[in-house]
């Protein structure tokens, strides 16, 4: 057995972060409901906080790792910013189907005030 | 703490943020307004404005300071911020002038109603308090946080006509668009934080100049700069604007038009004049590249966004796509600051053409929203076709709204052609590129002249049938107008007034020249090494800038 498979390093979350990624830009970019777009752009958020937190953990090679927590400090602003973001966004979205009757982005565009 | 961060005492840290502070107390205030007895509306904007005062006293209170990095290198507040901070601090209390005064007196079910006043108030403050902060982030986290900040008030006031469906499906647009620019933005910055193992943003600047751009960290940088771009509403991120600006209640389009932009192109010259600071020839071509990308950027906005404002006949919606122009123009601009070609371009001309750029540009929108406001109140109409007779009915009106439109597209004589002869004098420093820009910037004022002139051909020279009733602005709305264009003829008529603004402009700080917080970034490049670019020698120290 190979060491990359037996002991968890960088490229593990780099992975998982760049599949958190890849789903979410294709969400953002498949999905017509406006909660489901959120939902695509919670992942890259998530996708983001990993990468941060990884990345200050073991440091990019050749570049020394950092001293502070700077990293798993911004994860957790991410975290924050990204619930403040849903709760704006939801009442958006809730008052634009009071409107319209429904929160398909590309209807959206169609419907005439 | 990094070591060459000036270690300053708590109470004097604490006064260099007091504007912010200020804003955030002034918030929590107004929402307070209403459970101490009734007229919530009256007490709420007062109680507002008493805080955007206080806020630019104590902005006002800074200026002794020259340039200081605070808080472990999170904020930089120097001249150019606090300059920008007073600018908008003034901005959004005109605003709040201008929607009193402008409020219908029987008002239609769509309108602002009064009894919401004090939740308008705040989230203007709180919009306000994220854009102060954008102009002196100097650390990618409170770069996010600041963008955040002045984001999410702002999605808010789009749809604060909740019944209105135009209203609504704008805000939809923007807060779909701005969650994903940014996510974006936070990627982007994960992979500059992995790279460069730091987040500051002289750290950042340090390591390009150190190792050049990798194609990983130019993902990051495209990532952070998409999020500044919406802010900016350049071109691959712009859709959401003129619908924004069309639903939104007139007051908050003025306030977004302006002070959303400005803070995002304030913010954009701080990180590339960073850039530029610590740059050596190891990142002299990747920086090239990058000033051409941004000199591209600007140059398609303000093309688009003028070729698509010529057939609009909505009145916001023109004015919106006026604004995304002038964003196209002053992101021209800072493209500059990176160095085109590389060492020519001192940061402190384009930081000074950006600020009279935005200072004019304030005032010009203020006063074409105004007198748009003014309209829709007095008449309803929102179609520039429906401006018919408008001349004979309100002639000092109409000749205002002549005067702002003039000065958007560039009237010699008036502010909006100064300033535009200050950012091509500050193209023309960039060799050929520079002039290519000039070029773009010449054509597109051109076409932007038709635009303009339409709304001034449909008051003065189509005939409506002579009856309706003549009409004229509140007086709060007409001081607004007035002080708008007074300032407009002073920094256009005279020479020797501008030359001073000048002066004062050309003394600012360069961003980050000691707000570093890193070793050795002021020895890379010293902000004094530019003086022959300047357009006259700092006669005046340079804490003294322009504070209105």
């Amino acid at each position: 057995m190979s060491d990359l498979l037996l002991t968890i390093s960088l490229p593990h979350f780099l992975v998982v972060s760049f599949l958190l990624l890849a789903a979410g830009i294709s969400t953002m970019l498949t999905k017509r409901n406006a909660i489901g777009i959120l939902i695509g752009v919670e992942l890259v958020l998530n996708a983001a906080a990993i990468n941060f937190v990884a990345f200050n953990h073991y440091g990019w090679p050749g570049v020394r790792a950092a001293p502070a927590i700077d990293g798993q400090m911004f994860a957790i602003f991410i975290i924050v910013l990204a619930a403040a973001e849903a709760s704006v966004a939801l009442a958006i979205f809730l008052n634009f189907y009071n409107n319209f009757g429904s929160i398909d982005v590309e209807r959206a565009d169609d419907l005439k005030a | 703490m990094p070591p060459n961060t000036p270690h300053l005492p708590p109470w004097e840290t604490l006064r260099l943020i007091l504007p912010e502070i200020t804003l955030a107390l002034g918030m929590g205030a107004v929402v307070l307004t209403p459970f101490f007895g009734r007229k919530r509306d009256h007490r709420s904007t007062v109680v507002a404005l008493a805080a955007l005062f206080l806020a630019l006293v104590a902005i006002v209170n800074t200026t002794h300071f020259g340039a200081a990095t605070i808080l472990g290198g999170m904020l930089s507040v120097d001249p150019f911020s606090q300059f920008f901070k007073a600018l908008l601090l003034v901005f959004t209390g005109l605003v709040i002038v201008q929607w009193r005064s402008t409020a219908r007196r029987n008002p239609r079910p769509n309108d602002t109603r009064m009894q919401d006043a004090p939740d308008l108030l705040c989230l203007l403050l709180g919009a306000s308090l994220g854009m102060a902060l954008m102009a002196s982030a100097t650390n990618l986290l409170m770069i996010f946080m600041a963008t955040e900040a002045a984001s999410y008030p702002s999605y808010g006031l789009a749809g604060f006509r909740k019944r209105d469906r135009l209203a609504s499906k704008g805000a939809l647009k923007y807060v779909v668009f701005g969650a994903a620019s940014s996510a974006a933005m936070v990627y982007g910055m994960s992979l500059v934080y992995g790279v460069t193992g730091t987040l500051s943003l002289a750290g950042v600047a340090l390591h390009i100049g150190e190792h050049g751009i990798s194609p990983l960290l130019a993902m990051g940088l495209c990532g952070m700069f998409a999020g500044l771009a919406f802010k900016l509403a350049t071109v691959p991120m712009h859709f959401w604007c003129p619908d924004v600006f069309e639903g939104a209640p007139t007051h908050v389009t003025t306030f977004l038009a302006f002070a959303s932009k400005a803070a995002a192109i304030c913010l954009l010259v701080r990180i590339l004049l960073a850039f530029s600071a610590a740059s050596s020839d190891a990142s002299a071509a990747d920086l090239g590249a990058m000033a051409t990308g941004f000199a591209a950027l600007g140059a398609v906005t303000a093309t688009w966004a003028n070729l698509f404002a010529l057939r609009q006949v909505h009145i916001k919606r023109l004015l919106a796509y006026s604004s995304i122009a002038h964003a196209g123009y002053m992101t021209m601009t800072a493209a500059v600051a990176l160095g085109l070609p590389h060492g020519v371009g001192s940061p402190n001309t384009v930081a000074s053409a950006i600020l009279f750029y935005l200072l004019t540009y304030a005032f010009m929108n203020l006063g074409a929203f105004t007198v748009a406001a003014v309209i829709i109140q007095r008449t309803g109409a929102e179609d520039i076709r429906h401006y018919a007779g408008i001349a004979q009915r309100s002639p000092l009106l109409a000749g205002l709204m002549t005067l702002f439109l003039l000065s958007l597209f560039g009237m010699p004589g008036l502010g909006g052609f100064i300033a535009k002869v200050w950012l091509a004098m500050t193209l023309s420093g960039a060799g050929t590129m520079g002039f290519v820009l000039i070029a773009v910037l010449l054509v597109n004022t051109l076409v932007s002249l038709y635009y303009y002139l339409r709304p001034v051909y449909h008051m003065y020279f189509t005939r409506d049938d002579g009856q309706r009733p003549a009409f004229a602005a509140a007086p709060a709305s007409l001081a607004i107008l007035l002080v708008s264009a007074l300032l407009l003829l002073w920094t256009g008529l005279s020479p020797g007034a501008a030359d001073r603004m000048t002066r004062d402009f050309a003394t600012l700080a360069p961003p980050l020249a000691d707000a570093s917080g890193t070793p050795g970034m002021g020895a890379l490049k010293d902000p004094g090494q530019d003086d022959t670019n300047r357009r006259r020698a700092p006669a005046a120290p340079r804490r003294r800038a322009t504070f209105r």
